[in-house]
This record gives C-alpha cells, sequence and structure tokens, in this order.
C-alpha cells in the first residue's frame, strides 16, 4: 500500500463572516519534507496551518494528516503532530521539565519512556544545564528551543513550527535551523510559517507563497528563483543618474529604486548577456564605480508574487 | 491511571504560576473567621448581676444551674456587681417589686442570639423561681432542652464559614489558572491534545477538591483551635463539602473559560462565593429568617450543606426539614453543573466553528 502524505489539502475553503480567508486552496506535502509557509501578513498563512491541525473546521474541502481525516479521526492525527506555535506558550514559572512533563501527560502514548526522551531532548537542544530553572529565566532563543522539544516529546511525524526564529539571535537562529534540519534527516516533517526569506531559502525543500487565501507559487527556492524572468542590476554612478526610465529606455528595466545617492537598483531580462552595452549606456555620461549582476533573491520571487504595496 | 496521577501533578505544580491567589482563596476565610470570631463576635456575654448573694440572688443562682445555663467565660459570664450603673449594658438585677420577685433586666448591643438564648435561659430560671414559691402547690417542671449545652455562636459563624472556605478556594483558583490558560496561550496545549477532555477536566475537578478540601480543613481547624468544638466526624463534613466543591469548580472553571481573563473570573469566584455566603445561611440557619429569605436560602447550595453538617457540630441535631431533599438538591446541582462545564469546554476549548 502506498504511504500517504504527509499533508494533503484539496480545494479547501474557510471564511470568516464576508472575508474569505482561504479561497479553494490546494496543496500536499511529502514525508520527510521541510514545507514553508510563505505570505504577506494577513495572507492566510495562520489560519490555513489552523485548518490543517483541526482548530479550525474547512467549509469546504478536504485535509487529510498521514492519511487520516482531521474532522473524523483528530485524536489519531493529534498523536502524531506537533505544533510550536509563533508566540512561546510555555508555563513561564515552571521549569522545563516541568513544561515537558505537562506536556508529556497530554500527549505521549507511551509513558515509560517519557524520562529518557525529555532527557534526549534537552540535550539535544542543548537546555540539560537549565532544566530545572524556571522559563521566565530563560532568552528568547532558549524559549522556542524548549518550545520546539516539547513539540518532540511525543515523537510525533510531522512539525508545524510558526516563525520558527522570530525574536532569536543569529546564534540561536542558527542552532535552530541545525536542529530542524537534523530531525527532518530522522524523517520527520516539517511545516514551517516564516517571514523570514533566508530561513525559507536555507531551510524548505518546497514552498507555497501564499496570498489573499490562494496559492501563488508551489515549488522549491531554487525553482521559484530561477523562474524568475529578470535579474537584478545594482550599480554605482557618479554623478546620479537623474532620468533612469529614459537612460534605459531601450533595455526595458523594471523597478528601478535609488537606494542611495548615486546607487540604483533595477530589473533587467538576461542582464548577464547585456553586460557591455549596459556599461557603455551608463559609461557615456556618467562615471561608473561599480555593477552588480545578480540571480534574484527569495525576496524578490515573493515581492515579484505578492506585489510591493504594505500590508495591514 | 498514571497519566491521570501525572495531569493531577501537573495542576498542582501551577501553584507556582499564581501562588498569591492560592494562598488569598485558601487562607482568606480562615484569616476572616479568626479576625471576626475574635474582634466582631462577642464568645463571652458579660451579665452583671447586682447583689448576686442576697436570698435572692442566691435563688437566682440556683435556678440558672438548675436550667443548666452555661454560666462560664465560654458563655454567659456573671459578673457580681454592686450597683446597676448605667455604663454596664448587661445587667441583671433581682430584685422585689410589689413583694414579688422580680428580674430587671438591661441589654445593650449584643449579638442577638446570645440575647435570644439568654433570654430563653432566664425564662426557665425564672419558671424554677416561680415553680419555687408555689412550694407544695408548685408544678413539675420538665425540660427537653434542644442541646444538652448551649454552644458559642463562634462555633456557628466558623462552621458555616467552612462552605465559604471551600467553594472560595475551588471556585477562585479554577476560574483564575483557566483564564490565565488563555491568556498565556497555553491553552492551545489543551486544544490539540489526543488526551480525552474528560480527563482533563476530571484532574483539574480533583485538584480543586483536594486544594478546596484543604482550605475547609484549615479553617475547620481553627474553629477547633479557638472553640474547643470539634465535629463528631470530620471525615462526613469533609464528605458533606465535596459536592459543594464540585459546584464551586464548575463554576469557577466555567468563568475561566467563558471570560478568558484573570481578572473577571476572580471576581466571578468571589462574587458568588461571598454571595452563597451571606444569603446560604452564613449567619445563621435559614429557617430563623423570614419566609422569604428562607426560600431564597435554600436555592444557595450552602444552606443544605451548612444543614447537613449541622448535626455533626451540635449533637446531632437535625435541622434539614427534608434531608433527603438537601441531598438530592446537591446532587441535582452537581450533575447540572458539571454538564455545564463540559458544555462551555467543548464550545471554548475544543470548538473548530469560531
Amino acid at each position: 500500500m502506498a504511504q500517504h502524505k504527509a499533508i494533503e489539502v484539496k480545494s479547501v475553503t474557510r471564511k470568516f463572516g464576508k472575508l474569505v480567508a482561504v479561497d479553494d486552496l490546494s496543496f500536499s506535502v511529502e514525508r520527510g519534507e521541510i514545507f514553508g509557509l510563505l505570505g504577506p501578513n494577513g495572507a492566510g498563512k495562520t489560519t490555513i496551518i489552523n485548518l490543517i491541525l483541526g482548530l479550525l473546521k474547512a467549509h469546504q474541502g478536504d485535509i487529510s494528516v498521514l492519511g487520516f481525516d482531521i474532522n473524523s479521526q483528530t485524536r489519531q492525527v493529534y498523536h502524531r503532530v506537533g505544533y510550536v506555535p509563533q508566540e512561546t506558550n510555555l508555563y513561564q514559572d515552571l521549569s522545563a521539565i516541568d513544561n515537558l512533563w505537562h506536556h508529556a501527560a497530554l500527549y505521549c502514548q507511551d509513558l515509560s519512556f517519557v524520562k529518557d526522551r525529555m532527557e534526549e531532548l534537552l540535550l539535544f537542544t542543548n537546555l540539560w544545564q537549565r532544566r530545572k530553572d524556571p522559563v521566565r529565566t530563560f532568552s528568547g532563543g532558549m524559549k522556542r528551543r524548549l518550545a520546539l522539544a516539547r513539540a518532540l516529546m511525543h515523537d510525533p511525524e510531522v512539525i508545524f513550527f510558526d516563525e520558527p526564529t522570530l525574536g532569536v539571535d543569529v546564534q540561536g537562529r542558527f542552532a535552530l535551523w541545525e536542529y530542524i534540519q537534523q530531525q527532518r534527516e530522522d524523517g520527520r516533517t516539517f511545516v514551517i510559517s516564516t517571514n523570514n526569506m533566508v530561513e525559507a531559502d536555507t531551510l524548505c525543500d518546497q514552498l507555497v507563497i501564499i496570498d489573499h487565501g490562494q496559492v501563488i507559487a508551489l515549488d522549491s527556492p531554487e525553482n521559484l528563483k530561477a523562474g524568475m524572468q529578470y535579474d537584478v542590476v545594482s550599480i554605482h554612478t557618479s554623478p546620479q543618474i537623474a532620468d533612469p526610465e529614459n537612460l534605459f529606455s531601450t533595455f526595458s528595466v523594471q523597478n528601478i529604486t535609488q537606494l542611495e545617492p548615486g546607487c540604483l537598483r533595477f530589473e533587467l531580462e538576461n542582464a548577464d548577456t547585456r553586460t557591455e552595452d549596459l556599461i557603455n549606456t551608463i559609461t557615456k555620461e556618467h562615471q561608473l564605480y561599480s555593477i552588480l549582476i545578480a540571480r534574484p533573491s527569495l525576496d524578490d520571487v515573493f515581492l515579484f508574487h505578492t506585489g510591493r504595496a504594505l500590508r495591514e | 491511571m498514571k497519566r491521570f496521577s501525572l495531569l493531577i501533578q501537573n495542576e498542582f505544580k501551577s501553584f507556582l504560576t499564581a501562588p498569591v491567589v492560592h494562598l488569598i482563596a485558601i487562607l482568606q476565610p480562615t484569616l476572616m473567621y479568626l479576625l471576626m470570631s475574635v474582634i466582631m463576635v462577642v464568645p463571652t456575654f458579660e451579665m452583671r448581676v447586682v447583689n448576686p448573694f442576697s436570698e435572692l440572688g442566691n435563688k437566682f443562682s440556683a435556678a440558672v444551674d438548675e436550667v443548666k445555663s452555661p454560666i462560664g467565660p465560654d458563655y454567659i459570664e456573671l459578673i457580681p456587681v454592686d450597683d446597676p450603673s448605667p455604663e454596664f449594658r448587661q445587667v441583671i438585677e433581682i430584685t422585689e417589686i410589689d413583694g414579688n420577685p422580680t428580674a430587671l433586666q438591661t441589654y445593650g448591643y449584643i449579638d442577638s442570639n446570645l440575647v435570644k438564648n439568654l433570654r430563653n435561659r432566664l425564662t426557665a430560671a425564672l419558671l424554677v423561681l416561680w415553680n419555687i414559691e408555689l412550694g407544695d402547690q408548685g408544678i413539675t417542671i420538665h425540660e427537653h432542652p434542644w442541646l444538652p449545652n448551649d454552644i458559642p455562636y463562634t462555633v456557628y459563624f466558623g462552621m458555616a464559614m467552612i462552605p465559604l472556605a471551600a467553594y472560595l478556594s475551588a471556585a477562585m483558583i479554577g476560574g483564575y489558572l483557566m483564564a490565565q490558560e488563555f491568556e498565556n496561550g497555553t491553552i492551545l496545549t489543551y486544544r490539540l491534545s489526543p488526551t480525552s477532555f474528560l480527563l482533563i477536566l476530571t484532574a483539574k475537578l480533583t485538584r480543586l477538591m483536594i486544594t478546596a478540601l484543604t482550605g475547609a480543613g484549615i479553617l475547620y481547624l481553627s474553629l477547633g483551635l479557638i472553640t474547643g468544638v470539634w465535629a463528631s466526624s470530620f471525615l462526613t463534613v469533609l464528605l458533606i463539602l465535596v459536592p459543594l466543591i464540585l459546584i464551586a469548580s464548575c463554576i469557577g472553571l466555567a468563568a475561566g473559560l467563558l471570560t478568558r481573563s484573570t481578572l473577571p473570573s476572580f471576581l466571578i469566584a468571589l462574587a458568588s462565593a461571598f454571595a452563597f455566603w451571606l444569603i446560604g445561611s452564613g449567619f445563621g440557619l435559614a429557617a430563623g429568617f423570614s419566609t422569604i429569605f428562607e426560600k431564597i436560602s435554600r436555592l444557595t447550595p450552602n444552606t443544605p450543606v451548612i444543614e447537613m453538617m449541622f448535626p455533626y457540630f451540635y449533637f446531632g441535631r437535625q435541622v434539614a426539614a427534608h434531608p433527603l431533599a438537601a441531598k438530592l438538591q446537591l446532587i441535582g446541582y452537581s450533575l447540572a453543573m458539571l454538564f455545564m462545564l463540559m458544555f462551555i469546554y467543548l464550545k471554548q476549548v475544543l470548538s473548530k466553528d469560531r
């Protein structure tokens, strides 16, 4: 029998009054994958996680996790998934160990392995030395690590991680990424919701960009970037180019942005093959200090799909 | 069973998340009792008796002894004085008016139960005196005292506060901790838990039950140490409190679930605890008040509880008009509250239709 996918979302719609938060959404997540949910604020990421976790009921469509229907087989799903919400919901006045005991009592099917599992996870997340300290004395990064350890307590197959490194320092961020990758190597599936493009690029095997409750793009970070039709060009000139639209009218550049005086950034199709023409055009009337032609980053991909308008 | 025991342990650890609330909920009634029994309730009725060593005075004292009035520092302390000085608030002067032995009584402000009790006793004593005067033609008096000994009002006051102590501990801690789960976001752990919600609620109720019984036990201990009166069966008293604690726990948890905020749930628990205490026979048996008040009082869970506890403090004396009805009332309330709690938990925590 074929193994079920980690998550299957089929034609799911969810409304809040007249607002359509998720609109006929479909995607699937393979087992052992780190899957990223990207989208501007209010795009529907949290609603989607809540729907997959069964915290909300879809008005239309089907959702299954590891082959179990989330509405009719909720308990089977909850035995197999872990969730680290964005706001670390730990008992601040209890110790790390007490927090894990609390979780174990609510989630672990076999309680005989809890002590060993706890030690293993506290060592894994580098919190063993602080296991008896109240959580309120922990740094933001330590709390996120403890939240991850807690979500792993009952040995789930799928872990949902909302903004894994929000508010975490650089060292803590790298440590968390490493833990997630290690757990993935052990066969676990991660679904990550993030606004951090570096994080998405570094961690995720697949990304879905969501906006207005719909899938805008779904692919690996590499393919998403490769799918962009332009390169990003950054130039530094003197004097400043006064009318870049006019100067580059023969190149059909897009999204010209002035980063600082003398520095311009714009998008140009196949810029790497037109470098010489570009330099010649600029140097006719300006002194060119530097030119950088780069493939679009995930930030560019994201902005391309979701636009530059600010969201509430 | 191991899971259940772990869940209860976790519930107890939540003491660390709100130690002050725990202390207030558990100790407040005891502190109130200590304060009120020492300051506000006069445990000893100081009765000045003018010239008690006269012939009439001796007769009066003998009559008082005969009707077993509890003369002494615990209740009515007779203090011999020479004159009925106006500064004395309680005075009895045994004298003769028109050749008849007469007790001139002056009462000041004093706890009404003590006054009522004293008047009953004096009536009995005067009956004895009257009988002596009648000599051979006297009537035979058979006394059937309701209680073999009078018990200080502080006992009733303390006994009626035991349900308050139990209720307050359960409702206040239950409500506060449940609301805190929402405020801290930890309620999500319960929403996603594969463990049955009935087991989770049972663990919470069991923990509240133990805490509330502890609160009631502390008050009971204080009551015993202060008055020297102990219930004939402490375990039965605790058992009588169980349905009340269940009701209080359900009300507290429901308040936390509905308000999702610690302050309102704290206030709801506090208000309901004190309302039930004041209306529910907190200062005297419901039957001793007006018919309307008695009816209202009987609607509270406290009144049947106090009436069921009463015999264990008052020499087995039954005061419940319908003991079975009182038990059924408490069982009915408990079941109704349990169903209400389950419904609210399903709606507020596990519902997917938000």
